[in-house]
């Protein structure tokens, strides 16, 4: 089939990116890749029926120069983390920490489910024994778009942005919306990407929901015992190819398609067909002029629990059967743990890594995998020359995202910087 | 002449000040040219013309009732077909606060051991649209989204790249915020100790809780009898010199006030240009220009 991609490919000419893996990209994609077993039982304040449960989290952060130690001590920990990669996305991308009041606006696209629940946590605590001792100072930081704030302000963007709220998907959304922004002409440039911290609220929501697992996520397993909780950030510096090509930067991977759709079925189980995430599967890979069989590797959601991993399976099933097989495909959950509004974000870094190097990670934790999800895991770090990739996401409320990278320019593609 | 970005085709209000459109149009004919006095917090919830959507409210949060509610005059003439190539843009402040409150306590008081998965699953952001999205049967993407500064633009600006990218025809926008004992105090309690003024607006009744809805198109697809009002520009930061501000001194944070721009502009001669303007706590301003359809 001749690939005629329907949009201009967004160039990737920057990765930053914090996990339990490490405090970069490079640590963090050299973990991941060789499935490095990092997971542990969180030291922060957890009730003592969790305090067993082993989490994903991150070492201790380091604060960046510019940051007085009394403000980064202040700061709700969704927001260090946020820091630490975008530093290093614009450093990668070859762009100051701080922008010029005459540089090109740059856009700031973030996504977190819970910001800085860590302070509010702490701040409700207090204020439920005594209201009116509460130390108000937590509450700084309690708003989302605290985020948002304070990266505007940190780094000088003066772009387009907002910040997306839409759990597990929110951080591809965000990518997505970066990527029509630059598109539509509202920036050249602009970070992308998520944030997400361990906090009580998400441990012990998720184990009330009974779907963490102790011991560790093994997703598209036969046993599978349920998620992993996990911490991170990972920003993306997306510019047009014109733009790339002005400043002279090597693009690392193109964004060339995305969609989001959303099953309307449950709150929050996926629609077990999985017909709603086939199809945002289908768009993105319309939106980028390729075939099922023009793709090498699949990043899947694959959170480890089994609507998630069935209905996954199935949509995927859908999409590739009926053409030239499935890809490889991998969740790499177990590595980074379940991020939330991060993992969008954490897994399109993934995908981008595996396209330059052309390696394939793994889907760690699978020991006998699940005959209701027939898909080629990729069992163990894997070489292979790859030129496309997609990655999944489903959430919460049935939202569905797919976003779809090349590591070339698509030769034929409508883009400006070839006129 | 700027091209038009946004087609406002239809929409909906609900608080228990305005509880439609046509209330809300009635009052700023009324109060021309005078602060509107905006929405307070409502004890109950009144019934609708439609059996269905009473049946499910009592079960929701205040915040999804107010979004139904103005989701559901917004989409009055919805049908599958079109909910399935739409879009929902959900923004919230506050979220559901008293979900994520209750949920805590289940947490705190039951040492982990009990929390409630049912307060847990209402107490994400994402909860409102995602019910709005089950309920009306949006198949489209849902993104839940706030914004500090922009609240309004942001999201005008994300419908109309969302529909510039032709992946769906329709954009559903939708503001809702719930009345919130927690979330009021700790405003004063901000406002006081943290000279946060930006949380003032939410410390007293004439905040903007309460929910709008619009139903938004690509103006060149839009038949022009189904137009309400075009929204011409909404990444404006300078305002348009030499024109001058000619419609209402509107207070300029909340959704509710962009509805007050809408029926002013709808009820306007269409001589004059409209703007809604949005301020941010350091009183930068941005402005959406919006011209009535015959």
């Amino acid at each position: 089939m001749k690939s005629v991609a329907h949009v201009k490919p967004i160039a990737v000419t920057g990765i930053g990116m914090i996990t339990a893996q490490g405090n970069n990209t490079a640590e963090s994609w050299r973990g991941i890749r060789t499935g490095a077993d990092v997971l542990q039982p969180w030291d922060g304040p957890l009730p003592a029926a969790l305090r067993h449960i082993k989490v994903a989290a991150c070492a201790r952060l380091i604060r960046p120069l510019d940051l007085p130690p009394r403000l980064w001590t202040k700061l709700s920990r969704t927001q260090q983390l946020a820091c630490i990669s975008t530093d290093e996305a614009l450093k990668s991308a070859g762009l100051p920490r701080r922008q010029l009041a005459t540089d090109a606006p740059i856009g700031c696209f973030v996504a977190t489910t819970v910001c800085g629940m860590d302070l509010s946590e702490r701040y409700y605590q207090q204020y439920r024994d005594n209201a009116d001792a509460a130390d108000v100072n937590l509450m700084r930081r309690m708003q989302p778009y605290e985020v948002l704030s304070l990266l505007s302000r940190r780094h000088r963007f003066a772009g387009p942005g907002y910040m997306n709220l839409t759990t597990c998907v929110g951080s591809a959304m965000a990518i997505g919306a970066a990527c029509d922004a630059i598109r539509a002409g509202r920036c050249e440039l602009a970070v992308a990407g998520g944030t997400e911290a361990l906090c009580q609220l998400l441990i012990s929501g998720f184990n009330s929901l009974r779907l963490v697992s102790p011991d560790g996520c093994r997703p598209f397993d036969r046993n599978r015992p349920g998620i992993t909780v996990g911490e991170g950030s990972a920003m993306l510096m997306l510019e047009t190819v014109n733009s790339a090509q002005r400043r002279g930067i090597s693009p690392i991977a193109y964004i060339t398609g995305f969609s989001a759709t959303c099953d309307a079925f449950h709150i929050t189980k996926p629609k077990p067909d999985g017909t709603a995430a086939a199809q945002a599967m289908r768009e993105a890979l319309h939106e980028a002029g390729l075939s099922p069989s023009n793709i090498d590797y699949i990043n899947a959601h694959g959170t480890g629990t089994h609507d998630n991993d069935v209905t996954e399976a199935a949509a995927i099933a859908k999409v590739f059967d009926s053409h030239a097989g499935i890809p490889p495909v991998s969740s790499t959950k177990r590595l980074t743990g379940h991020t939330f509004g991060a993992a969008g974000a954490i897994e399109a870094a993934i995908c981008i890594l595996a396209l330059r190097d052309g390696m394939l990670p793994p889907n760690a934790g699978s020991l006998d995998p699940d005959p209701q999800c027939p898909l080629p895991l990729v069992l163990s770090e894997t070489a292979k020359p790859l030129a496309t990739a997609l990655s999944c996401n489903l959430a919460f409320g049935g939202n569905n995202t797919a976003l779809v990278f090349s590591r070339n320019l698509p030769a034929d593609n409508p883009v400006e910087a070839i006129a | 002449m700027t091209a038009a970005k946004l087609a406002v085709c239809r929409w909906g209000i609900y608080s228990d000040q305005f509880a439609s459109a046509e209330t809300l149009c009635a009052s700023v004919k009324a109060q021309l040219n005078a602060p509107v006095r905006l929405n307070s917090p409502y004890a109950h919830s009144p019934p609708t013309t439609d059996p269905a959507l009473d049946s499910a409210l009592p079960g929701l949060d205040s915040i999804n009732q107010y979004a139904f509610r103005a989701l559901h005059d917004a989409l009055a003439d919805r049908d599958s077909a079109m909910l399935n190539r739409a879009g929902l843009l959900l923004l919230s402040t506050w979220g559901p606060m008293d979900s994520t409150a209750s949920f805590l306590d289940s947490m705190l008081e039951a040492q982990g051991r009990f929390a409630s998965p049912r307060l847990f699953t209402r107490s994400v952001y994402s909860t409102v649209a995602s019910h709005a999205a089950i309920y009306f049967g949006i198949h489209g993407p849902c993104e839940t989204l706030t914004h500090g500064m922009w609240p309004i633009c942001s999201v005008l600006d994300r419908a109309a790249d969302m529909l510039a990218s032709r992946r769906v025809d329709h954009v559903i926008a939708c503001w809702a915020d719930q009345s919130s004992k927690i979330a009021e105090d700790l405003c004063r309690r901000g406002v006081a100790a943290l000279n946060r003024h930006e949380f003032a607006r939410f410390t007293s009744d004439e905040t903007g809780y309460g929910s709008v809805a619009l139903l938004l198109k690509r103006p060149q697809e839009a038949s022009p009898s189904d137009v309400l009002l075009e929204i011409l520009d909404t990444n404006t930061v300078k305002f348009p010199a030499p024109v001058t501000l000619n419609i209402h001194n509107f207070p300029t944070d909340g959704a509710v006030h962009l509805a007050v721009a809408l029926a002013a502009a709808g009820i306007g001669s269409g001589e004059l240009p409209i703007y809604f303007t949005e301020t941010d706590p350091r009183g930068r301003s941005r402005f959406v220009h919006m011209t009535p359809q015959a």
